[in-house]
């Protein structure tokens, strides 16, 4: 037996809905290649949504290739916990170990994760989809992720859409936000390093005293922290080279290459072409720019009782866009002043950032039920 | 989206004052961490770094 009602059925199932998630889909794309935002992430979730957005496309059906990576890998939340075991590996705490404080900042910075989600319920949202919203707030892609898979599977595609897509956008919302919010004085403060090196015994110990601290203080933030912690700890403990690398570029990459493919595949016409997901990417908007606006205008408040002054633009570097926000910080501090050197502050505070957002992620899983 | 829900609302607000709370208490228990381990493992003097053999 010969069946033909298979063919074409693509284009007799084809509507303009399908054509507009097309275009998105090659605009994402394009983003990725022709401007270089987050390319790793936006060229996957491009394909994936045209791929999805094929009628009939048998890639989404029950049994699909993108159907079981969404199950296996999205909804069971493995993709981002081993994105983070690559993270970890591939950040560096020492500049944070060397100046403590700055976790500060990287604590101030979440304040866009909280302050969205007020804005979220004032738009209508149920109270667990709008800590999801606000989590975009969190910049951070995984943690988005992770906490819109438990709380609003439904709006996954557009949140991880507006995180992404306003990660690779920090270097045009930032510098807007502190020019206002500081002075061309404030944007010269020198800060000086300091010179006390860190013992290889505390940056092996850190991750294991942060994971304990952070699992006794909210216990479901230990498959967030405890990953990212643990992919720190195989960097440091330079025990384990092969690992450490294998975290940081094997896993990271296939890891990445996964994880964007699948999320574009939850990117269907009739799910994301709707008013909420307008919505959504504006209220990730004003959840960067909460997030900003916090740092600075904590690093502003600090100074009010400091003798030795901190350049508040510091605290915008805590949120967990990493490293984009320290060299976003470097380079206009180096714009006002050639010879003011900001990035290791700011990358103690991005680090910061790093840790910070998932314990708010961890935080608003355990506080909303 | 349903409409404004005066008590999710305040829910919300709930949140963001527990939540920037939490999120200042585990900070400062981590920069306590960082000091208790600077502290009880300083850096070694450079002397005392192993030498390359050469």
């Amino acid at each position: 037996m010969v069946h033909t009602d298979g063919i074409l059925a693509g284009v007799t199932g084809l509507t303009l809905k399908h054509v507009l998630m097309f275009i998105v889909g090659g605009t994402l794309i394009w983003l990725a290649i022709a401007k270089d935002y987050e390319p790793s992430l936006l060229l996957p979730i491009g394909f994936g949504a045209i791929l999805a957005n094929i009628p009939f496309s048998a890639a989404v059906a029950p049994g699909g290739f993108l159907e079981l990576l969404n199950r296996v890998g999205i909804l069971t939340e493995l993709f981002p916990i081993l994105i983070f075991i690559a993270i970890g590996a591939m950040c560096d705490f020492a500049p944070l170990l060397q100046n403590p404080s700055l976790m500060l900042f990287g604590a101030a910075a979440q304040f866009g994760v909280f302050f969205t989600l007020v804005v979220a319920t004032l738009a209508g949202f149920p109270l667990k989809e709008a800590a999801a919203i606000g989590i975009i707030g969190a910049a951070d892609g995984p943690t988005s992720i992770y906490v819109a898979t438990r709380f609003a599977p439904r709006l996954l595609a557009p949140i991880t859409v507006a995180a992404y897509s306003y990660m690779s956008l920090v270097p045009i919302i930032q510098p807007l936000i502190i020019r206002r919010l500081t002075t061309p004085k404030e944007r010269r403060i020198r800060m000086s390093l300091g010179r006390e090196g860190v013992s290889r015994t505390t940056l092996i110990l850190f991750p294991i005293g942060v994971t304990l601290l952070a699992g006794l203080v909210a216990p479901i933030s230990v498959p967030l922290i405890g990953s990212l912690m643990f992919g720190n700890l195989l960097r440091e403990s330079r025990a384990v080279p092969a690992l450490s690398q294998a975290a940081q570029k094997e896993l990271a990459n296939l890891v990445t290459l996964l994880l964007g493919i699948t999320i574009g595949s939850t990117m269907r016409a009739e799910t994301f072409l709707t008013p909420t997901t307008l919505l959504i990417m504006g209220m990730g908007l004003v959840a960067f720019a909460a997030d900003t606006a916090g740092g600075v205008l904590f690093g502003k408040f600090l100074n009010l009782f400091l003798r030795r002054k901190i350049n508040p633009m510091i605290g915008a570097a805590g949120i967990s866009a990493f490293p984009m926000s320290a060299r976003v910080i470097a380079r206009m501090a180096t714009k006002e002043d050639p010879q003011n050197y900001l990035l290791m502050h700011a990358v103690g505070a991005n680090v910061a950032g790093q840790i910070a957002s998932i314990m708010a992620g961890g935080l608003i899983l355990a506080l909303v039920r | 989206m349903d409409r404004v829900n005066t008590e999710v609302v305040l829910a919300g607000l709930r949140i963001l004052g527990w939540g920037m709370a939490g999120i200042l208490v585990t900070t400062s228990l981590f920069m306590l961490l960082i000091y208790v381990l600077r502290r009880a493992f300083p850096p070694k003097p450079e002397s005392e770094e192993p030498k390359d053999a050469s």
